[in-house]
């Protein structure tokens, strides 16, 4: 009974213990977000989990716009999910090319196979910079995962391990910086970028950073 | 014929120049001999001193280190591969043991080759420190043609540039968990010789030379 008891307390303390974060998904409404390029039922919010479904997808953006933040979120994917998070992004355009898209992907799935360049494996700065591999969880399991944007630092932590820690300044490529605009925009949204697979995604919050 | 000549001579003189304009670079290799060089497991030929280049053969290779220790350096050098070659550039590492892991390993591979479609984890493409930093991918020239190749290792940090793009830019501080650190006690050496690690496939490699860092 003390056991259930502390478990059940551990979540709580651990919000408590993260000073400067604002929750930015009230586990009930969209309220505070923005659907762009909305497919079927878009994203919808079910027992406090915001959910992508499979036949639903499309750019769910914050209303407002961050420049330099910790943006942390948990999520679940069901085998071959594919979902990713904008970031610096405009509300339209393709997010991964107008602003940055950090992937979220079960790359490990079979249907991936031999069809992903490294820098489309989960956590990558899709197409730019490639992030350390197998450190996901297997689909249907909850990840915790972090993205640090702080003036040309990017990191992503995926469940406590150090996937990026990219200084965009080293990408100086003209063909890749005219391809890639957003990756020397200042602020921008935050969002979800679905892809026609069920993806859940919790405890959505995020601090400013000076 | 006369401004084919002038245009040879114009290109000998800036290759010349482009070495006298990297102050601090000294060469590593004479193209005649391996001295300075000591082979490890060596297989067949080894490597072999070409018309100025260092060839790897296809039948050939094993590790050929560096007599010297390095520990903070930019080192520079041109490589050369046939369709699907592998090879690698071992820095901070001891003699024995496996380079990739008892010191580290920058990995030189012709990744967008066929054979190896489907079987190579981000981290084992070209540039990376295998098995532990993915490398950018799609800036190597295709087999057959020179790629200048830059490793920096400084301290803490590594950062690899293929012509000239820098495709990898990482501080080895990172990479925490117990057990990629235990599987490569390598990442925590500060010293340790430069090699080539080769894998049975022809690689040849020109203008190998070595600024220390302090």
């Amino acid at each position: 009974m003390f056991m259930k008891l502390v478990l059940f307390l551990v979540p709580v303390l651990a919000t408590g213990q993260e000073p400067g974060f604002a929750s930015l998904f009230d586990g009930k409404t969209l309220d505070g977000w923005k659907l762009v390029a909305g497919k079927g039922p878009g994203y919808v919010v079910e027992e406090g989990v915001l959910l992508c479904p499979a036949d639903g997808g499309g750019n769910l953006f914050t209303a407002k716009e961050y420049a330099n933040f910790v943006f942390r979120f948990e999520f679940k994917m069901q085998p071959g999910g594919n979902n990713g998070i904008g970031i610096r992004c405009p509300l339209t355009g393709r997010a991964s090319y107008e602003g940055m898209e950090i992937q979220i992907l079960d790359d490990q799935h079979e249907k991936y196979k031999g069809r992903l360049r490294p820098e489309q494996y989960h956590g990558s700065i899709y197409d730019v910079i490639p992030a350390r591999s197998r450190f996901l969880k297997p689909a249907g399991e909850w990840n915790e995962e972090e993205i640090t944007a702080n003036g040309r630092r990017i990191t992503v932590s995926l469940n406590g391990v150090i996937l990026v820690d990219a200084d965009l300044d080293i990408v100086k490529e003209p063909e890749v910086l005219k391809k890639h605009p957003g990756l020397a925009r200042a602020s921008g949204h935050i969002g979800f970028l679905g892809h026609g697979t069920r993806v859940e995604l919790r405890n959505i919050r995020i601090k400013e950073l000076p | 014929m006369m401004w084919r000549l002038i245009a040879t001579c114009l290109l000998l003189f800036s290759a010349a120049a482009a070495v006298a304009d990297e102050p601090g670079f000294v060469p590593l290799l004479d193209g005649k001999t391996l001295k300075g060089w000591t082979l490890v497991h060596g297989r067949g030929p080894g490597y072999v001193p070409e018309n100025g280049l260092l060839v790897c053969p296809a039948d050939g290779g094993g590790n050929l280190y560096t007599e010297k220790e390095y520990a903070n350096f930019v080192f520079r050098f041109e490589f050369k591969m046939e369709p699907g070659g592998n090879n690698g550039v071992a820095i901070r590492a001891p003699l024995e043991g496996d380079a990739a892991y008892a010191g580290m390993e920058i990995q030189i591979l012709d990744d967008q080759h066929e054979k190896y479609k489907g079987w190579l984890k981000p981290e084992q493409h070209h540039g990376s420190v295998y098995g532990v930093i993915p490398a950018r991918t799609g800036f190597r020239k295709p087999a057959g043609e020179w790629n200048e190749q830059e490793i920096t290792a400084d301290r803490r940090r590594i950062t690899v540039k293929l012509n000239g793009v820098i495709i990898v830019d990482a501080n080895l501080d990172t990479v925490k968990e117990p057990e990629v650190l235990k599987k490569h006690p390598g990442l925590a050496r500060a010293s340790g010789h430069i090699g080539f690690l080769g894998h049975g496939t022809r690689v040849e490699f020109r203008n190998i030379r070595i600024r220390v860092l302090r």
